[in-house]
């Protein structure tokens, strides 16, 4: 496996350094403005979800319950948690190619990104009825998979040569079976990239560092992971015909990064199919 | 069944006192403490173990109230598959 981390890369050399701070304490002054402003949406939808979840440890929250039934709101809130300019958040991905599954593509945000791009062809999925139809409506694809990606999909086997769960990852139930279902899509030789944000250190307060699910009030039950903790859980789901390729971390300034109670980085992590013997 | 759901117990809460010392009669989570975090997990392992997949709408703490009772919750969430 080889690790590179590119964390530095962002606030590089001396010259750089006083603009990158400038970034760092703007977005953290951006937070503490937008914390202010919706503090009484935060509170209120928090106060109802720890209610419920006494009794329903699996309680959604209604402020997830609206996101998912208007995905506009979805939209609204990936601007404000990725402020200043939402779309860098995809530019840590490696170059795509080929026929490619995009896991949780959601309303097409990555498709709107790399509408330009022509020698991509994008296979969406997403479990969210109501993201595919929005997503379609205004033209960021023609067709959609409404699946989920840790049950036997419809889709025929080797059908591409990428699959992409960009930050996706921590909403997917089963890993192993994802792999799983992954490997049977994927051609030979091909890859699978994980993007995903994760904490910069651990929250359970478990004695030994792994991943877990949590029910967030404002994502729905996700898992959480450090970085290493992700690349343990991921070597710990993996088939055996597939690997880890490389480990990327690049801390992006925006403002889910640089909130002031959980701060977090980018991971990528890039996976290869064993090619056929 | 209850015998490697008081496993499963025990490795969530990693207390594996906790595999002598709980039986079918006991409450998640007053007797083995599990909390919200756990309960979550617990969950997810039992789904795995079990290859089953539980309702989260349908999930309440009632069904922790004793081994037994989730034991039964199980049995009909593997019959409904």
């Amino acid at each position: 496996m080889i690790i590179f981390d590119t964390s530095e890369q962002m606030m590089p050399h001396k010259s750089n350094d006083r603009f990158s701070k400038l970034g760092i304490y703007g977005v953290q002054g951006v937070f503490i403005i937008l914390f202010l402003l919706l503090s009484p949406v935060y509170y209120l939808n928090k106060w109802d979800f720890k209610r419920h979840k006494k009794r329903k440890p699996f309680y959604t929250s209604k402020l997830v319950r609206l996101q998912e039934r208007y995905p506009v709101f979805y939209e609204l809130a990936m601007y404000v948690q990725n402020f200043p300019i939402p779309r860098n958040v995809y530019k840590v991905l490696p170059p795509l190619r080929g026929d490619v599954l995009q896991v949780g593509c959601g309303t097409g945000l990555l498709n709107k990104y790399l509408r330009k791009q022509k020698d991509i062809r994008f296979l969406n999925m997403d479990p969210n009825l109501n993201a595919l139809k929005l997503g379609k409506k205004w033209g960021r694809f023609d067709a959609y998979i409404h699946a989920f990606i840790d049950k036997p999909t419809s889709l025929s086997e080797h059908c591409c040569d990428m699959i992409l769960f960009a930050r996706s990852f921590h909403h997917i139930r089963h890993h192993k079976k994802a792999f799983i279902e992954s490997s049977r899509l994927l051609r030979d030789g091909g890859s699978i990239i994980i993007a995903d944000p994760v904490v910069l250190k651990s929250l359970s307060g478990s004695k030994t560092e792994s991943g877990y699910m949590a029910n967030s009030s404002i994502d729905g039950v996700i898992w959480r992971f450090t970085k290493e903790s992700l690349i343990a859980h991921i070597e710990h789901c993996l088939p055996a015909e597939l690997k880890i390729e490389s480990v990327t971390e690049t801390r992006q300034v925006h403002v889910t990064n640089y909130n002031l109670f959980v701060p977090q980085t980018d991971i990528v992590v890039v996976l290869r199919k064993r090619e056929a013997v | 069944m209850i015998t490697k759901i008081i496993e499963i117990i025990a490795e969530i809460k990693e207390d594996p006192s906790l595999v002598n010392k709980l039986n079918e009669s006991s409450d998640l989570t007053h007797d083995a403490g599990m909390d919200s975090l756990n309960i979550i997990n617990f969950i997810l392992r039992i789904e795995e173990e079990f290859d089953i997949e539980v309702d989260f709408d349908h999930f309440s703490l009632e069904h922790l109230q004793s081994v037994q009772k989730f034991s039964q919750f199980i049995r009909e969430m593997a019959a409904s598959v």
